[in-house]
């Protein structure tokens, strides 16, 4: 008799844990639906290519800044090499006002960069970059950036020899 | 004795399975709901293909296309023909109001670029092109889901080498679809 009842009692318990069991599956499973990001139904673009970025990167690489057109000025030597770090004879006034003026709100204003770089060098900082020129750089360096929302082109520059090998000119939006 | 205890509780059991059951089912009911119940809203990204054609359109490798703007500097590309020049429908099912009130919009701008100017734009120099319902313009600065959804970019590009910039602005409505 008394061995029946600690049995029942064993059983009991086991039914009891079994249905919170199920009950806390199932309460989270309905959370996670109801809360989670189940609940927001859009899409999100992905990617690092944005059409309209890409078409007025090429469009200012065609212009004539008054110095002369501004990829001709980059497959120059001069441009990259010989003259001092941070300068060069480009008129920094037409990226900033193309790429900040027309993008800043899509992307975070303080996240724009247009520079010269070696082909190695990652734009999240990953590997060592070498920032020969900076053309526009709004904000911080890379090595700062987390990719929120992020546009990124690059183009090879000219090679003039070991100096410049693998000298890539690189726009990045985030 | 013994037996009349176990009927008893073989019916409770029975009893318990069916409430887990129905509480089990009601939840996975709901989560089905929850899950497929709403629509997805794809007008933005409508909109922003909308405008991406727009852009292909008017503007490649950097300079306007042939047939945009003639050697006058007039416009060739204009409100009639728009739709068929940048391969564009506006076309839409028959759905509710749907053929009566046409569910797009895009408005094109043409401004001069101007390195003074803080966000770079200067003076007019084409008029507008727009075509579909100018209606929908109104509901831009409304916000809320069941208003249309408006887009608007810009881009950079060369006019016989001067420097433009081009805005176009995609309105999309769909709300009973997408909302």
């Amino acid at each position: 008799m008394f061995n029946n009842r600690k049995a029942q009692i064993g059983e009991t318990v086991t039914w009891v844990v079994a249905t919170i069991a199920i009950i806390i599956i199932l309460v989270i499973s309905v959370l996670v639906v109801s809360i989670g990001p189940f609940k927001n139904r859009e899409f999100k673009e992905g990617g690092t290519s944005d059409l309209l970025v890409t078409k007025s990167f090429t469009g200012y690489l065609l212009t004539d800044d008054g110095n002369g057109v501004v990829f001709e000025q980059l497959k120059d030597k001069k441009t990259y090499l010989e003259a001092p770090q941070e300068t060069t004879r480009i008129d920094r006034t037409f990226p900033k006002k193309i790429f900040l003026g027309l993008y800043k709100e899509e992307y975070s204003s303080n996240q724009i960069f247009l520079r010269i770089n070696s082909e190695w060098c990652g734009w999240d900082g990953s590997s060592k970059c070498d920032n020969k020129k900076v053309l526009f750089n709004q904000g911080g360096l890379p090595s700062n950036m987390k990719a929120t929302k992020l546009f990124y082109d690059r183009i090879k520059l000219k090679d003039w020899g070991d100096e410049t090998k693998n000298t890539i000119l690189e726009l990045m939006l985030n | 004795m013994k037996r009349l205890n176990k009927k008893g509780t073989d019916k409770i059991i029975s009893v318990y399975w069916f409430v887990i059951l129905f509480i089990v089912a009601a939840a996975v009911v709901y989560m089905a709901v929850v899950f497929y119940g709403e629509p997805y809203d794809v007008r933005e990204i409508e909109a922003k293909i909308m405008i991406n054609q727009i852009a292909d359109c008017i503007s490649q490798g950097g300079e306007i296309q042939d047939g945009v703007i003639n050697g006058e500097g007039k416009l060739e590309l204009t409100n009639e023909n728009i739709l068929s020049k940048c391969h564009l429908d506006f076309n839409v099912e028959d759905f509710k109001d749907w053929k009566t009130q046409e569910q797009f919009y895009v408005e094109i701008n043409f401004y001069k670029f101007n390195k003074d100017a803080p966000d770079g734009l200067g003076s007019k120099f084409v008029e507008d092109i727009v075509a579909g319902n100018t209606n929908l313009k109104e509901y831009c600065d409304k916000k809320g889901k069941n208003f249309p959804v408006c887009v608007e970019r810009d881009f950079y590009v060369l006019v016989k080498e001067n420097p433009h910039i081009i805005k176009v602005k995609s309105i999309v409505r769909k709300t009973e679809k997408n909302v």
